[in-house]
């Protein structure tokens, strides 16, 4: 690889100081933020931007996290899996396109390029299509597919590469001499290819355990994959663990990167490391076995729902009583709750949706009558919440929390009396307010803003909030649901939508942020948990509703969220400055008020439609 | 001798039963899916239990109305315009890295590549670190009096063309580095001998050896950003919304299987475009460099 | 031994081996003659079995091995390139056919030894082949490929990559290899000096087909066609027609008139249209008219190149057709020869005996 052109460099051509600055300032644009990453990996703050001196407090916390640990497994069993199965694909592949003539090599040489050159979200979404329609799970082998489909081509290519050097002579004295074509593939046309077939394995498992878009479409809930999690991660609440794992997988890489480039030096070291190597690998496929075939004995449970709405004290508890594994999955919205749950074999048990989702859900067959005799402490209920307009009969849901939204700022950067909705349409604030990605959250208000209804159904009032939203979005940030703290707290925004159980959470340490409920009302929601109709583990999820539901969980529950609970016993067994609060438990008269929000019926798609115009223009 | 192709033996196997199982696997994998969304996007409605599988060119026609294609058209931009940029970063480092001696060439090209070893999120999350309103570019800002209130730096075009000229460098760099390097030195030493100075052997000799190596890399990084929905996700604003993030959202969230068949269709076809256009250009048998190494 | 019978082999419309039929027996070194590109390696390649001829069939002892794969036939080939297993030692290589077969490890080390002893390699065994010269590489295939003990060895062009000095040497050591080893030797090559030097019988091959099979001494001495005559060594051709066809007389017309004689040649009648071949070194160059028994032709010297170890002439026949002379160069260094200038003329003359007559 050396080159040409360098060994004959007396002209000094290519490296005057302007090529060398340029190539300096690119070099430093690619490798500093990196070197941020680290560095940012020993500060002790909690928040993500902001610097509070040295600290590994954030290595301890997430070098314990048991989440973080099975999604770096997961990923390594998927990169191993799919690395193998590309390899022996890509080898068929360059062995038959470099050896053989024969109809079709030509259309199989081009089709090798189109999943190298398609953009790979099309890859993503054709295999989510062919997974929902063939009704399979998606899970570990779908994602394993899914690799393989866009990594094997890159293998076949890198070997054909070799493969076309290769002396066709020596594999015809092998078969001369009297070795089987069998033989003469394991003893001379492999031995050469080795080091070839080596490289295109660990690119493949490379590339593999990289991918974010295609495991993005084509997983179940109960396989996340690293980068997976560091997506949801940056999604559902900035931490400094992202800048922990981000340190260790650079740390890993350089020790990787060094050894073998170590082992390149002579040849004894090559030996050695490959036996080292080769140890190492034996050692972790031994373990991620181990790990697989142990978690397959323990029973799971995937819980879809918001972040930040279980404590996660009271599931490791939960843990410890039962040996069931609850895994979490989070969603933006109540829409994207919807669309997961609707197609194929989403794998998953028990959702959060908002009461009004019930009514659709139940309409489409996605949920599962639950059955009271297995819920003994529904008896704790508050009896008024269990049988909401949108479901009478009370028979899909368990009311899980309730609350409303609430307009939540920064008081030392609006330092006026605020007491309006109107502040986030504030033409002195622009670029520093922020809305729910949420769509009913924002036409609701924009009705609310104008005196209307949402559930009224009007498409002329309808029409008008959308004028209103648009009026708006120029002045926003973003929509933005989940990292409302994060972004207020980082100077972000100025003031935003908040659901009170989030404001809380930061109010509590950094009293500046506050929240009110505007005078112009809010929206009321409680939110349930429902027994999907295609759950994996419904006994799992019959024990953690009823878990759930015992007094002293549900307090524990509602002080880590921060979100009431229809439960009197729990709510007595607050701390007193809690159970009083009435951002906590907003005091309700009318429990009409908990489902002003119905399904909108065909009204919503209307409603979607402005929706995305908004988004999109 | 005998001709080398004409000595396409067939020892191992018959015949290329080889090629079985990759082709198999292709056809079950990619072609039958991408098939079907194909198939998908004339489709009246995918839902659960009220499918209606009746032919129909309703969601073409909703994909033209013209908020869709100003998507698209920003999709374009924002994919040219990030090239164009990360051209003008990697070309002189390419040209640099070619012409370093060997030693120094394997340092360079080991920190071209490492941030590939790190994964893309990770990448763009520094940037979050890095761009937000507390965040080091502000602080620094602050620090040298240039701003008294920190400047929106996330969540703006420029925010993401940024990312995208980050995460494309690392794929633009080596086909422009394999072009050069792969160069006959002879030719410098003629340019050089027959009276052309640095810059015009630059221009005319460097330039044009280079062209396949900037081809290669050019589309290597347009075609990926245009179905790119990540970066606009994490470092967008609301008005850095493109086709991937529309199409993502109909299958994650809108559930409009069909109208998302649409889209992705018609990106699958803006690529094939642009495919074309580069096979006119450049020859195809040409072997491809440097390509995602 | 080995039966070769019709077999020819087409590429799509190209026709690389044409009919040919050819036996060779147990125990001959044959070698098959012929230039670049006339099928000669793909007729090798076909007793090898890498490749399946067209039409006709390959006998192996009587036995059918026309679609044996190559690894079933008891033959075995030492390639151009050598082809050695770079990942192998030498003795990785040699052995690798025991290894194929299984045999005991303690046969094999004997037999590889032994093997390596006989082609001059004791001692090299852990060597890579990357670690040897190009002659040592063409002992370690020969050794490989004799390890075996097939019933056949093919080498192709095996001496074609090495240094002239080390092949000449080489070309004798192959022949005491055979002799001593008693194995059929089917040697492929495009330099006629190696064929004449090693082989028993040799087959000439142009463009697919075989055009002589004879011994070496006859091939030179009586070549069948204008091919051959010009391909082993070389040949001036005059056109002629035959005028006279006794048992005592024979006189060929040559274009020119000129009637020359020759000794009798069966099967020819008076009219047949023939060509008449002369060797540079049956030619004699003589200031004087030739005598009774000569026929001679008058022409002026061209050009004189020398050679080393004889003088080439060309001289213009007074018919315009240019001849080639060899004179040999022991008259030069016993100054037994007069000094020929450029321009001379002079008479180039021959023995009525000598010369071929082909039909073609």
């Amino acid at each position: 690889m050396a080159g040409q052109l360098s060994r004959r460099n007396d002209l000094g051509l290519g490296q005057g100081a302007f090529l060398r600055y340029s190539t300096g300032l690119c070099l430093f644009f690619l490798v500093a933020p990196l070197v941020v990453l680290v560095v940012y990996s020993f500060n002790g703050s909690s928040q993500v931007t902001v610097w509070e001196g040295f600290s590994l407090k954030w290595f301890a916390a997430t070098i314990s996290d048991r989440e973080l640990w099975i999604a770096i497994r997961n990923s390594m069993i998927v990169a191993g899996l799919s690395a193998l199965i590309s390899t022996a694909l890509g080898t068929l592949t360059a062995l038959s396109l470099g050896r053989y003539v024969f109809r079709g090599r030509r259309i199989l040489a081009g089709l090798l390029y189109v999943p190298v050159v398609l953009p790979e979200i099309i890859l993503g979404i054709a295999l989510l299509v062919l997974f929902v329609l063939l009704d399979i799970q998606r899970g570990f082998l779908t994602v394993v597919c899914g690799h393989v489909t866009f990594s094997f081509p890159f293998v076949g290519l890198m070997i054909l590469a070799r493969v076309q050097t290769l002396d066709r002579t020596q594999e015809e004295a092998s078969l001369d001499l009297g070795a089987s074509p069998w033989r003469t593939f394991r003893r001379v046309i492999l031995p050469p290819l080795t080091p070839a077939l080596l490289s295109a394995m660990l690119f493949a498992f490379t590339i593999s355990l990289d991918d974010f878009v295609v495991t993005f479409f084509t997983t179940g809930p109960g396989v996340t994959t690293l980068p997976l999690k560091v997506y949801s991660l940056v999604k559902f609440g900035l931490t400094p663990a992202i800048n922990v794992i981000s340190t260790l997988m650079i740390a890993f890489t350089l020790v990787v990167l060094l050894a073998v480039n170590w082992m390149q030096e002579d040849g004894t070291r090559q030996r050695l490391g490959m036996r080292l190597g080769g140890g190492l690998a034996a050692a972790l496929v031994l373990l991620l076995v181990m790990s697989v075939l142990g978690e397959r004995r323990q029973s799971r449970l995937v819980v879809a729902t918001w972040p930040n709405y279980f404590d996660q004290g009271v599931l490791d508890e939960f843990e410890a009583r039962t040996g069931i594994h609850v895994i979490l999955s989070y969603f933006n919205d109540n829409e994207e709750m919807l669309a997961k749950t609707s197609f194929g074999k989403p794998g998953i048990d028990l959702v959060t949706p908002a009461g009004f989702m019930i009514e659709i859900m139940g309409k489409q067959g996605l949920l599962s009558p639950l059955d009271p005799d297995r819920l003994p402490n529904l008896r704790y209920l508050d009896e008024r919440f269990r049988r909401l307009p949108f479901d009478p009969t009370g028979r899909y849901y368990v009311p899980y929390t309730y609350g409303f939204t609430g307009l939540f700022y920064d008081s030392t950067k609006v330092t006026e009396p605020v007491d309006s909705w109107r502040l986030l349409w504030d033409e002195r604030y622009r670029g520093r307010l922020l809305m729910f990605d949420d769509m009913l959250e924002n036409f609701d208000l924009a009705h609310r803003l104008l005196g209307f209804r949402l559930v009224d159904r009007d498409t002329a009032h309808l029409d008008a909030a959308f004028a209103l939203l648009q009026q708006q979005r120029p002045l926003l940030r973003k929509h933005e649901s989940n990292l409302v703290n994060e972004m207020l707290l980082g100077g972000e925004v100025v003031a935003a939508q908040n659901w009170n159980g989030n404001a809380m959470r930061l109010n509590r340490k950094h009293p500046q942020f506050k929240f009110l409920i505007p005078k112009e009302g809010t929206l009321l929601f409680v939110d349930t948990l429902c027994l999907l109709q295609t759950a994996p583990n419904p006994a799992a999820a019959y024990a953690f509703v009823n878990y759930l539901l015992e007094p002293a969980n549900a307090q524990r529950n509602m002080q880590g969220i921060l979100y009431a609970m229809p439960n009197p016993e729990a709510r007595r067994r607050m701390p007193p400055e809690l159970r009083d609060d009435t951002t906590l438990f907003p005091p309700i008269t009318d429990m009409s008020q908990l489902s002003v929000m119905a399904d909108l019926g065909p009204f919503l798609q209307e409603v979607r439609k402005r929706w995305i115009r908004l988004k999109t223009e | 001798m005998t001709d080398p192709s004409r000595r396409q033996g067939r020892f191992l196997g018959e015949l290329p039963l080889l090629a079985g199982p990759p082709v198999l696997w292709l056809t079950v994998f990619f072609l039958v899916p991408v098939a079907m969304v194909m198939a998908f996007s004339f489709v009246e409605s995918y839902r659960h239990g009220v499918s209606d599988f009746q032919f129909t060119l309703e969601h073409y026609r909703q994909a033209l109305d013209p908020v869709y294609p100003r998507v698209l058209w920003r999709s374009i931009v924002y994919s040219a315009v990030s090239t164009a940029f990360t051209l003008l970063l990697a070309f002189p480092a390419a040209c640099y890295i070619a012409f370093s001696p060997p030693r120094r060439q394997k340092w360079l090209l080991f920190l071209v590549f490492l941030p590939l070893w790190v994964n893309l999120l990770v990448r763009l999350y520094s940037f979050i670190v890095i761009l937000s309103a507390g965040g080091l570019l502000n602080r620094v800002l602050q620090a040298l009096s240039l701003t008294r209130e920190p400047v929106q730096l996330l969540n703006t075009p420029f925010a993401v063309l940024l990312g995208f000229v980050y995460g494309n460098l690392p794929y633009m760099i080596p086909p422009i580095y394999t072009a050069l390097e792969r160069m006959n030195p002879a030719l410098l030493e003629a340019s050089m001998d027959l009276g052309a100075g640095r810059g015009t052997t630059f221009r005319r000799i460097v330039l044009p050896q280079s062209a396949a190596g900037v081809a290669a890399g050019v589309t290597l990084c347009f075609i990926p950003t245009l179905g790119s929905f990540l970066i606009p996700d994490i470092l967008g604003g609301p008005e850095s919304l493109m086709i991937g993030n529309l199409i993502t959202s109909q299958f994650q969230q809108g559930r409009n299987w069909p109208f998302g068949s649409a889209l992705s269709s018609l990106l699958v076809l803006l690529v094939m475009l642009g495919i074309c256009l580069y096979l006119r250009g450049f020859d195809p048998t040409a072997p491809r460099e440097g390509a995602k190494e | 031994m080995l039966e070769i019978q019709g077999v020819s082999k087409q590429y799509g419309s190209a026709v690389v081996v044409r009919q040919v039929r050819l036996q060779v027996g147990q125990g001959e070194f044959f070698c098959i003659l012929g230039p670049s590109g006339c099928g000669k390696t793909t007729l090798l390649r076909l007793i090898a079995g890498f490749e399946r001829p067209t039409e006709g069939r390959i006998l192996l002892d009587g036995v059918d091995i026309t679609h044996t794969p190559p690894y079933r036939r008891d033959v075995n080939t030492v390639f151009q390139n050598y082809a050695l297993f770079p990942h192998c030692t030498v003795f990785g290589n040699v052995a690798y056919g025991l290894q194929v077969r299984r045999r005991p490890a303690g046969e094999i080390r004997e037999r590889v030894d032994q093997a390596l002893e006989t082609v001059g390699l004791a001692g090299l065994a852990d060597r890579m082949p990357a670690q040897l010269s190009g002659g040592q590489q063409q002992r370690v295939a020969l050794a490989r490929a004799l390890i075996n003990r097939p019933r056949i060895l093919l080498l192709d062009e095996p001496l074609s990559a090495l240094d002239k000095k080390i092949g000449e040497q080489m070309r004798y050591e192959l022949a005491d290899l055979q002799a001593k080893t008693g194995i059929t030797f089917i040697y492929v090559t495009h330099n006629q000096v190696e064929a004449m030097s090693m082989a028993g019988r040799v087959a000439v091959m142009n463009r697919g087909s075989v055009e002589q099979c004879a011994p070496p001494a006859e091939l030179y001495r009586s070549p069948a066609t204008r091919f051959t005559a010009d391909f082993v060594g070389s040949m001036n051709f005059f056109d002629g027609r035959i005028a006279e066809a006794g048992p005592d007389s024979f006189g060929i017309l040559l274009a020119d008139q000129t009637l020359v004689h020759r000794r009798g040649e069966a099967g020819a009648r008076p009219g047949d249209p023939v060509v008449f071949g002369l060797r540079p070194e049956q030619l004699k160059v003589s200031l004087l008219e030739p005598r009774d028994f000569e026929n001679g032709l008058f022409g002026r010297i061209e050009r004189q190149v020398f050679v080393g170890d004889a003088t080439l002439l060309r001289i213009r026949l007074s018919n315009g057709s240019p001849v080639e002379v060899r004179v040999p160069n022991y008259l030069v260094l016993e100054n037994r020869v007069m000094a020929l200038e450029p321009d001379e003329e002079v008479w180039v003359v021959w023995s009525q005996g000598s010369g071929v007559v082909l039909h073609d």
